[in-house]
């Protein structure tokens, strides 16, 4: 357990340090893949392991977003603080979302969280807090340079990323993981093995907040201006739910290994579709999304482990007879 | 001292409807500290129902149901365990991708008892100690059954609802099962309410019996006078059980 932990700690200094060796060009294409990384993993708890298909994301993306923005501009906080209010606003988000959604079974609680996406744009688009449709331009760092900062992003999503796997793992190794999976294969039977299952939920359902509103709000000092319209949006939930399916929800690997997959699959079939002009240029960026929904729709028909999935029935197969010999022997025949 | 004050539990006027249908129909009788009561009845006489509104599953249409003296009706599951009251299914409920020790670990969360030692004891006696890292999903159908027995009792339990605790279970492992709650029963107060459809197990095992029909307590008492009663002969048994031994 410890030297596990130590290895992390080595790992992700060893990523910091490559990143500072590395040309901010090809760093640069890693920010998104970092950033997914840790929101596929805050997805992971409730929506790997849990079975509550979470489409919510975005929300807590936005809201972290937002708070973090509305912070630092319309309050004059520093980074760290405003990272800390959007952090907080998510997670007050999320306690609401949650305390509303969660006794809702299934589809009601996909629905329910997919809708909130909208519903939190559509505020975002009225109040005069968040500037509206005009957005929010936030203070930039002018000591810095643009290579200079790249790196910084990245830094600090890299480190969020692998901080969210650290603690799916754990999880994963705790009767709280166990108790999420037995949410998921029987809920009515964790409550009757004293599971409280609400209070379990819940909590899974924050750390995605908690994930969601910091990536959110590391994003927007990265992009250094915000709308509603580009943060509150399902493409952002979408690719998260199918990074994590692809690589294998409810796995502390499949967020690992399905983000720079399905990153590097998009990126690659932007460069094919992207460069063939329909329609001017409307319907190239709406098959982004296309891509995605269809790479969710193949994810489910073919792989509904994900890829760490697959490796472990392949493993399975070339192991089911010596466990089946033991068994008949166990039994004397 | 009425009999409700040492009673660990008390059902008293328990209805409960689903939509039309009312599978409970004012229930009411207690169960002694360390008592263990046998309940039979017809398929779909409401048995598995009344487990259900006794352990939270349900929500009682009417009717109060009192443990140790505290009202529990309506109560979570969670809770009850938590007080004691432990519960196993008709159809084994165990969780398919944990392992056979994470299943047994699972009421330990909450509770806190987690005492291996007394996790492999358990396991032991229904013979399922060798297993204790397979998943569950690798144990045959009657070994989860067992499985779900053992895990009952991890949560150190005062009250066991079982719900057809001995089908499919082999004759020498049922033996056991019997014994470890007469054992339980005698020498720990444990108390149980049984749900099965095994005469000969019920009249050996059982200090009481009562008998369910279209969700009423047609009759209750010792098992030999409830099977001997033409009522329950004619609504359930259709012969006379002879008593052995
Ligand atoms: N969740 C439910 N919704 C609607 N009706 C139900 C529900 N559960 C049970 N019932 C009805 O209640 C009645 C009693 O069912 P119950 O399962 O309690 O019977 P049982 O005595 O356990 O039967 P068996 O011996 O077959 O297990 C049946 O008519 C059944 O259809
Ligand atoms: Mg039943």
């Amino acid at each position: 357990m410890k030297s596990r932990m130590l290895m992390m700690v080595l790992v992700t200094a060893a990523v910091v340090l490559v990143s500072w060796l590395l040309n901010s060009g090809i760093v640069s294409l890693f920010v998104p893949i970092a950033m997914y990384l840790a929101m596929a993993q805050g997805w992971n708890l409730l929506g790997g392991y849990g079975g509550y298909l979470n489409l919510g994301m975005a929300s807590f993306f936005g809201l972290g977003a937002f708070g973090a923005a509305i912070a630092a501009v319309n309050w004059n906080q520093s980074l760290p603080v405003a990272l800390l209010v959007g952090a907080v606003v998510a997670i007050l988000g999320g306690l609401v979302m949650g305390l509303l959604s969660l006794r809702l079974r299934g589809a009601f609680f996909a629905i329910f969280t997919f809708v909130s996406v909208f519903v939190l744009e559509a505020i975002a688009n009225t109040v005069g807090i968040t500037h509206g449709a005009l957005g929010i331009t936030l203070p930039t760092f002018s000591s810095l340079s643009y290579n200079t900062l790249t790196k910084i992003w990245f830094d600090a999503f890299i480190v969020l990323g692998l901080l969210a796997t650290v603690v799916v793992w754990l999880v994963e190794r705790s009767r709280w993981g166990s108790s999420l999976v037995a949410i998921k294969e029987d809920e009515p039977a964790a409550e009757v093995l004293g599971i409280r299952t609400m209070r379990v939920k819940l909590l899974a359902f924050l750390f995605a907040a908690l994930v969601g509103g910091l990536a959110g709000g590391l994003y927007a000092y990265q992009q250094q201006f915000i709308y509603p319209s580009t943060i509150f949006t399902d493409t952002v939930t979408l690719q998260v739910v199918l990074m994590a399916v692809a690589g294998g929800g409810g796995s502390w690997l499949g967020p690992v290994i399905g983000t720079p997959l399905v990153m590097g699959i998009s990126a690659l079939m932007r460069l094919i579709v992207g460069s063939v002009v329909v329609f001017g240029n409307g319907i190239p960026a709406q098959l982004e999304l296309i891509i995605y929904g269809l790479m969710l729709v193949a994810v489910g028909m073919f792989l509904p482990n994900g890829l760490v999935g697959l490796v472990k029935r392949w493993r399975g197969r070339s192991a089911t007879p010596a466990a089946t010999s033991e068994r008949l022997e166990a039994r004397g025949a | 001292m009425s009999e409700d004050d040492t009673a660990l539990l008390a059902v008293k006027g328990v209805s409960k409807r689903f939509g039309g249908i009312e599978a409970v129909r004012d229930v009411s009788f207690s169960v002694a500290r360390g008592e263990i009561l046998g309940l039979i009845g017809p398929n779909g006489s409401g048995k598995t129902t009344l487990l259900n509104t006794i352990n939270g599953v349900h929500r009682v249409s009417k009717g109060e149901i009192y443990y140790n003296r505290q009202p529990i009706h309506n109560r979570a599951p969670s809770w009850l365990l938590r007080q004691g009251v432990a519960r196993t299914f008709q159809t084994p409920r165990v969780f398919q991708s944990l392992s056979v020790l994470d299943n047994m670990l699972l009421p330990t969360i909450e509770t806190g008892l987690r005492d291996e030692e007394a996790i492999d004891r358990i396991l032991e006696s229904v013979a399922l100690k060798e297993k204790k890292f397979w998943t569950a999903s690798q144990l045959s159908g009657g070994q989860q059954k067992l499985l779900e027995y053992a895990r009952a009792l991890v949560s150190r339990p005062r009250l066991i609802l079982m719900d057809e605790p001995f089908g499919g279970v082999h004759p020498e492992i049922k033996a056991v099962m019997q014994d470890a709650i007469k054992r339980a029963s005698r020498e720990e107060q444990v108390t149980f309410l049984i749900v099965s459809h095994e005469i000969p197990d019920l009249l050996q095992l059982c200090h009481r019996v009562a008998c369910l029909a279209e969700g009423q307590i047609l009759a209750m008492g010792t098992a030999r006078e409830v099977t001997a009663d033409d009522r329950v002969v004619s609504a359930y048994l259709g012969r006379r059980y002879e008593q052995h031994a």
